[in-house]
């Protein structure tokens, strides 16, 4: 074995094992969500009393505003935001949700930002969707 | 500055592609310095002088093969777009390729040894059917679809550039950018620094697309796999239209590399015809398993990449690693993809119009003999040369800027380019197979004029948006053109002997 092809063998490794432990769960997949009570929102800087839930093992954001009918589902695997109707959401029992595989969606044209403890996109009409967490 | 900000990433980016630039710079200078800058043979054909030690070896073969293919066009940026539509019948364009680097691999006796002879393609074709009118036919058809390539790199190139530079910078100043890197280390190397920097270019290129795709791994790894899997068994096989496609594909790309010209020229500059079966043949399998990771990466991952407002899915897999620090390995991977291919053709263009055209009667004086030109036509051969390749650079540049953003999808474009060049298959397999003389001139002439009139109607077809069977004249344009110019071929062969 040549030695200028081990790195290309790590590599090689490392997807395999990678793709074997990573599935996809993300939002539009048929993932539920756990509402999170503590998260803030603020829309350009506007708080707002929205409602925010998260994919338990992906990180994966869902805001249901009380004022509108369309909902934004930042997915932190596939690195987009989406906006969603709300109908489309299933509220499965108090705090869970479902967003069911088929429900159409449309892609935001930015992509999120995922910090550690925060959320935050920018939405097409240009305001700073903004979710974060005080611990 | 937070590590892995955006700007901590976009300052990296800068600094990785200025890098590789200088890098490929560099290699231009210092591989100038190790030939005589003033033999012509040189300059245009890589060959063994008193000055180099040797030609290429089979690595050095397969890895610039390997370079030219990884094109940011048709490779990358197309399979990514088409693989997201219509999944893992894109599958078949690696298939079909990999049967042409097979058909390359059964010839390449004949090839190289013809090669080692003639200067170019056209040069052989020219003694093979004892034409200069065909040669020249035959070397028109090739310039014209490597400078078409090389502004469809462009205009590629562009699409990448404007994800990572947004709108701050004009795109006319990308474009520039762009060509004057490629332009730059071939006028100052001419072919060697042309192979040499293919061969890193190959390397890094790889490494980046190898770590893109275990990052996409890492997030949906299994779901991809399972979404392959899936695709296998839905489209995969064609059906309905699909076996249009397929069969143009097959078209295309069987004698896409035995009529190449850059192929001709890489194979003959190659020191040992052992080196040339072990070249070609890893040169298969690899360009069977890279080609497929990439449909692999499109089908699997497509619903993250397509969807998004104003970008295409290529576009959309640049800016899905944007917060990432791969993203400057990634950058600098795909603009090595685009100069390995850009830069390939120019020098091929160049050299085709020097030989066939400027230069061809006193070398066929001197039976192609470089050791028989006097010095003085090796310095003003290498001269015009240079300025063929910078004259020819930036007008291909410019056309990549002006005309690219008019036309219907690339890969339409793409088939109609490469369906050009099938025109010259049957001329060059009966030369290949050396049946062809004199009696056969007007039958190749008429093959040549037939295919090429066939394209530039298909074009024009296209263009109006005109499609037979659901499927766009620009994507019938290799099977229409490769049947055309065979039945003149060998219709006018039989009724002239």
């Amino acid at each position: 074995m040549r030695t200028r092809n081990i790195p290309f063998i790590l590599l090689l490794c490392i997807a395999i094992v990678l793709t074997s432990s990573s599935t996809l769960f993300a939002i539009g997949s048929g993932g539920l969500l756990n509402i999170v009570p503590q998260a803030r929102v603020s829309l350009s800087g506007e708080q707002k009393e929205w409602a925010v839930y998260v994919h338990p093992f992906e990180g994966s954001v869902l805001v249901i505003p009380n004022d509108s009918d369309t909902c934004y589902a930042l997915d932190k695997n596939k690195k987009h935001a989406i906006k969603i109707a709300k109908s489309s959401i299933k509220f499965q029992s108090t705090g869970v949700v479902d967003v069911p595989e088929d429900s159409p969606y449309t892609i935001l044209k930015y992509r999120p930002e995922f910090g550690r403890l925060f959320a935050k996109v920018a939405l097409d009409d240009g305001r700073m969707l903004i979710v974060d967490v005080e611990r | 500055m937070d590590p892995f900000s955006s700007d901590t990433i976009h300052f990296v980016s800068y600094l990785a592609i200025l890098a590789s630039v200088l890098f490929y710079l560099l290699i231009a200078y210092f591989n100038s310095r190790r030939y005589n800058p003033n033999r012509a043979d040189t300059y245009l054909r890589y060959r063994h002088t008193d000055t180099i030690e040797s030609g290429m070896s089979g690595e050095q073969l397969r890895a610039t093969l390997m370079a030219s293919s990884f094109s940011l066009a048709s490779a990358i940026y197309v399979y990514i777009d088409w693989a997201s539509a219509d999944g893992m019948l894109a599958l078949w364009s690696p298939i079909t390729w990999t049967l042409g680097a097979v058909v390359l691999y059964t010839l390449r006796k004949r090839i190289y040894s013809e090669s080692r002879i003639a200067w170019t393609i056209h040069s052989f074709l020219g003694t093979s059917y004892r034409s200069n009118t065909l040669m020249r036919l035959a070397s028109l058809v090739t310039v014209l679809v490597f400078l078409l390539q090389v502004a469809a790199e462009v205009f590629v190139g562009i699409a990448v550039l404007t994800v990572f530079f947004g709108h701050q910078v004009p795109l006319f100043a990308l474009c520039i950018f762009i060509g004057a890197v490629f332009i730059a280390y071939s006028v100052i190397g001419g072919l060697p620094s042309v192979l040499v920097t293919d061969f890193h270019q190959y390397r890094i290129i790889a490494f980046a697309i190898g770590v893109a795709a275990v990052i996409l791994l890492t997030s949906g790894g299994q779901s991809a796999v399972d979404q392959v899997v899936d695709s296998f068994s839905n489209s995969f096989l064609p059906a309905g239209n699909s076996w249009i496609i397929v069969l143009s594909l097959l078209c295309l790309n069987i004698p896409l590399f035995i009529t190449d010209m850059s192929v001709w020229q890489r194979i003959g500059a190659t020191e040992k015809e052992s080196d040339i079966t072990r070249g070609l043949g890893s040169f298969s399998i690899t360009l069977f398993l890279w080609m497929s990771l990439l449909v692999f990466l499109g089908v699997g991952f497509s619903t993250y990449f397509v969807g998004f407002p104003d970008l295409r899915p290529a576009q959309a897999m640049i800016t899905y690693f944007s917060d990432t620090i791969v993203f400057p390995i990634l950058l600098v991977g795909l603009i090595g993809a685009l100069l390995s291919t850009a830069d390939t053709f120019l020098i091929s263009s160049v050299q085709t119009l020097i030989v066939d055209w400027r230069y061809h009667k006193q070398l066929s004086e001197k039976e192609f003999d470089p050791n028989s030109l006097e010095p003085v036509v090796h310095r003003k051969m290498v001269q015009q040369s240079r300025i063929g390749v910078l004259v020819l650079g930036f007008a291909t540049v410019i056309a990549g800027y002006f005309f690219f953003t008019n036309l219907p999808s690339l890969l339409d474009l793409l088939f109609v380019i490469f369906g050009l060049q099938t025109t010259l298959a049957p001329i060059v397999l009966w030369g290949l197979l050396k049946k062809s003389d004199s009696r056969d001139e007007k039958a190749g002439i008429l093959s040549i004029v037939v295919g090429s009139i066939l394209t530039i109607i298909l074009l024009v077809l296209a263009l109006a948006g005109v499609s037979w069977f659901g499927i766009s004249t620009a994507l019938w344009a290799p099977i229409l053109v490769l049947f055309g110019s065979s039945i003149t071929f060998f219709t006018v062969r039989i009724t002239h002997r």
